[in-house]
């Protein structure tokens, strides 16, 4: 291969890698396009219905209309002030007096008790 | 050129050297002609390479990224026309939105049988004109509306008639789910989709510019508050069978506007049939003689002044005459009284006395500090300027003392007894969501304001303002009674009646003000029509009702001290040394 035509051929191949990558990529950039396209439509079409439903939701939610459905629907009335107090209004339970300071034990398993006041308890407990 | 030819052929080389390499050989050797020749041709060749370069950069400029169309252009034509901005109250609830919507037009022209055409049409759309109709489709125009912003349903319709020459176009639509409830405030966009009133007019280019992707527009009301105060207002208005009302509720250290209310009022999705007077703004545009109410900002005056203490006290033994006027008390306790007792039996002659004492320089420059003087800097195309005496003459400052003489809008005035009642501070009112005013500053003094705050309770607790006691809210106000002037003469049958709140009293987050314009007694108040017998009792109801809501912590979780530190005797005396 005469040095002429290696001068020749690189350009030409180097034109040619070029002229490929350049298609190649005109069609990537086209796709991508396309889609970016297709992306932002769904976009605005999906904000319009998100506005859309926000609308509603809001109409749906003007007190008047909730007042009439608590009406109907609840048992309830507004909180009364009474009703409301701080946490440190309630008194804790007292602790029990334990004797000598001493932790207590645990219970025994009540397997002790005579059976026929395990039937009694059986029956108070029943109605 | 010609001369690295002649040479290359004139040494012939047997070994078959390269063309190329003979003349470097002789450019080497420094012959004149070669070095200009062998210089020509890199500046060629050079400049040939340059050009493909650029060519090359633009190509793939071209191809890779499309010249200079960049990508936001074309998102722009894919979301279309811009998108008017959302208003949302202060937690997120859409007070106007827009919609996309389709209106119907015709191309006459196309048009082959306009009567069958219009026929067609009526069927589907019957709230439309048959003769006009017909006229608009056999004007042989090119273009006509028929009718805006049609339903998706009346739009099928529409279609399924299948009539050439009748197409839809994308319109927005602007839409207020609360309807009439914010509609002073929100205002409302004409079919155009330009602002006419309230926010909608003052931010027109805000919201047409940044359109919905800026965000929503987020005022300060409180739809759930909006809706107490509305609703207790037009209970009262039709109780008392008065012409109008109105209603604020102010955050006392933002002056934020949780709720305003003006009645009657419109429903903004429905302009056409709107009355003139539904359209007018009472609660901003409106200005009132609020009387009695004005009472607080002359005690207040007073004592920042220095010019009165609680304990001191002023003659009102008998009326006060000044030239033709004579200053009565409505009911007069005819003896000299402390400021206390001018505050809670509303006594004219007392608050003249003090307002003498304090003189009219000082008064008028004490009512521009807390803003009573100038129109009401805030975010509405619909604020009233105040109507002030011009001249100020002595009679004025007297009548200034007990709220006549002097209009001024409720929204104003809310924001001046804010000032008074939150330590001090300016808090020029905002329907904005904000964190307060940018520029804090003190019009009168802490220990003034603490005063304030002490006569506001005791006033509910023990004068004319008994019946807007809200259990467990400590409210704390003033009544106001002004009789409204007509052809220059003040009528005794034509009120203006008032009520001036806040709560809790011991640390005040918020102002409630209610105002029935010609009120007219009934048989539960006995024939009164005045401000503690009308607008009192909707300041009770509206407290309880949004103070819970607001998270104020009622009073009974408040140490019985906090209480106490609130008490005041009549006398002025045991308030404490400051006073």
């Amino acid at each position: 291969m005469s040095r002429v035509s290696v001068i020749t051929a690189v350009p030409v191949a180097a034109a040619a890698v070029l002229a490929i990558a350049l298609y190649a990529m005109k069609y990537e950039v086209a796709r991508l396009e396309t889609r970016a396209g297709h992306l932002e439509r769904s976009l605005a079409a999906q904000m319009e219905t998100h506005g859309v439903l926000q609308s509603e939701w809001s109409y749906l939610n003007r007190p008047d209309r909730l007042r009439e459905l608590a009406l109907r629907h609840l048992n309830l009335v507004p909180v009364a002030v009474h009703q409301i107090g701080a946490l440190d209004e309630i008194p804790l339970r007292a602790v029990p007096a334990v004797a000598e300071n001493r932790d207590p034990l645990p219970r025994v398993k009540p397997t002790a008790l005579p059976s026929a006041q395990m039937a009694q308890v059986g029956e108070r407990e029943a109605p | 050129m010609s001369g690295v030819l002649l040479i290359g052929r004139r040494g012939a080389d047997p070994a078959g050297t390269p063309p190329t390499q003979r003349v470097r050989v002789n450019a080497r050797l420094g012959f004149g002609a070669l070095g200009t020749g062998h210089a020509r041709l890199t500046v060629v060749a050079t400049m040939f390479a340059l050009a493909f370069l650029i060519l090359g950069g633009r190509l793939v400029n071209l191809v890779a990224f499309n010249g200079d169309r960049s990508a936001n252009a074309s998102a722009s034509i894919a979301t279309g026309q811009s998108v008017r901005g959302d208003i949302v109250d202060r937690n997120g609830v859409v007070l106007a939105s827009s919609l996309a919507v389709a209106s119907l037009y015709a191309e006459p022209r196309r048009i082959a049988d306009p009567a069958q055409a219009a026929n067609a049409l009526l069927a589907v759309l019957p709230t439309l004109d048959f003769g006009d109709v017909y006229e608009k489709l056999s004007s042989g125009k090119s273009f006509v509306w028929l009718h805006r912003h049609l339903t998706p349903t009346q739009q099928m319709d529409v279609n399924a008639l299948g009539v050439p020459g009748l197409s839809f176009r994308a319109e927005q639509r602007r839409v207020y789910p609360h309807g009439a409830l914010a509609a002073h405030v929100v205002g409302y966009a004409g079919i155009d989709n330009h602002g006419l009133g309230g926010i909608e007019q003052y931010f027109d280019a805000e919201l047409l510019a940044d359109g919905r992707q800026a965000g929503a527009l987020a005022l300060s009301i409180d739809v759930r508050a909006q809706y107490a105060l509305h609703e207790e207002l037009a209970a009262a208005m039709e109780e008392f069978q008065a012409i109008g009302a109105a209603g604020l509720v102010l955050d006392a250290h933002t002056g934020e506007v949780i709720a305003m209310v003006s009645l009657p009022d419109f429903d903004p999705n429905q302009m056409g049939g709107s009355l003139a007077d539904g359209r007018f703004n009472r609660a901003s545009l409106g200005v009132y003689e609020l009387g009695s109410t004005l009472k607080i900002l002359t005690i207040a005056m007073a004592l920042d002044f220095g010019v009165a203490r609680l304990d001191t006290e002023f003659d009102a033994t008998e009326p006060l005459r000044v030239g033709r006027f004579v200053i009565r008390d409505n009911h007069p306790e005819a003896r000299w009284l402390s400021v206390p007792e001018i505050f809670i039996h509303s006594s004219n002659i007392g608050a003249a006395r003090i307002a003498i004492e304090v003189g009219a320089d000082r008064q008028q420059e004490f009512l521009a500090r807390v803003g009573l003087m100038s129109r009401a800097d805030v975010q509405l195309p619909e604020v009233g300027a105040p109507i002030i005496p011009s001249p100020w003459r002595d009679t004025s400052t007297m009548t200034v003392a007990f709220g006549h003489g002097i209009a001024v809008s409720p929204l104003q005035f809310a924001g001046a007894v804010a000032a008074t009642i939150n330590g001090g501070w300016a808090v020029p009112p905002t329907l904005i969501k904000s964190d307060g005013p940018v520029d804090p500053h003190r019009v009168l003094s802490t220990d003034t304001s603490e005063a304030i705050r002490r006569l506001m309770r005791l006033n509910v607790l023990e004068g004319t303002g008994t019946m807007a006691e809200a259990p467990g809210f400590l409210v704390g106000g003033k009544t106001g009674t002004a009789e409204k002037a007509k052809n220059g003469l003040y009528q005794s049958d034509a009120l203006v009646s008032s009520f001036v709140g806040a709560f809790p009293m011991n640390d005040p987050k918020y102002v409630v003000l209610a105002l029935l314009d010609e009120p007219q007694g009934n048989e539960r108040t006995n024939g009164y029509a005045t401000g503690g017998w009308t607008a009192a009792p909707v300041v009770s109801r509206i407290i309880s009702r949004i103070g819970p809501l607001l998270g104020v912590v009622p009073v009974n979780t408040i140490p019985r001290t906090a209480q106490q530190a609130l008490f005041i005797s009549l006398d002025g005396r045991t308030a404490g040394a400051a006073f």
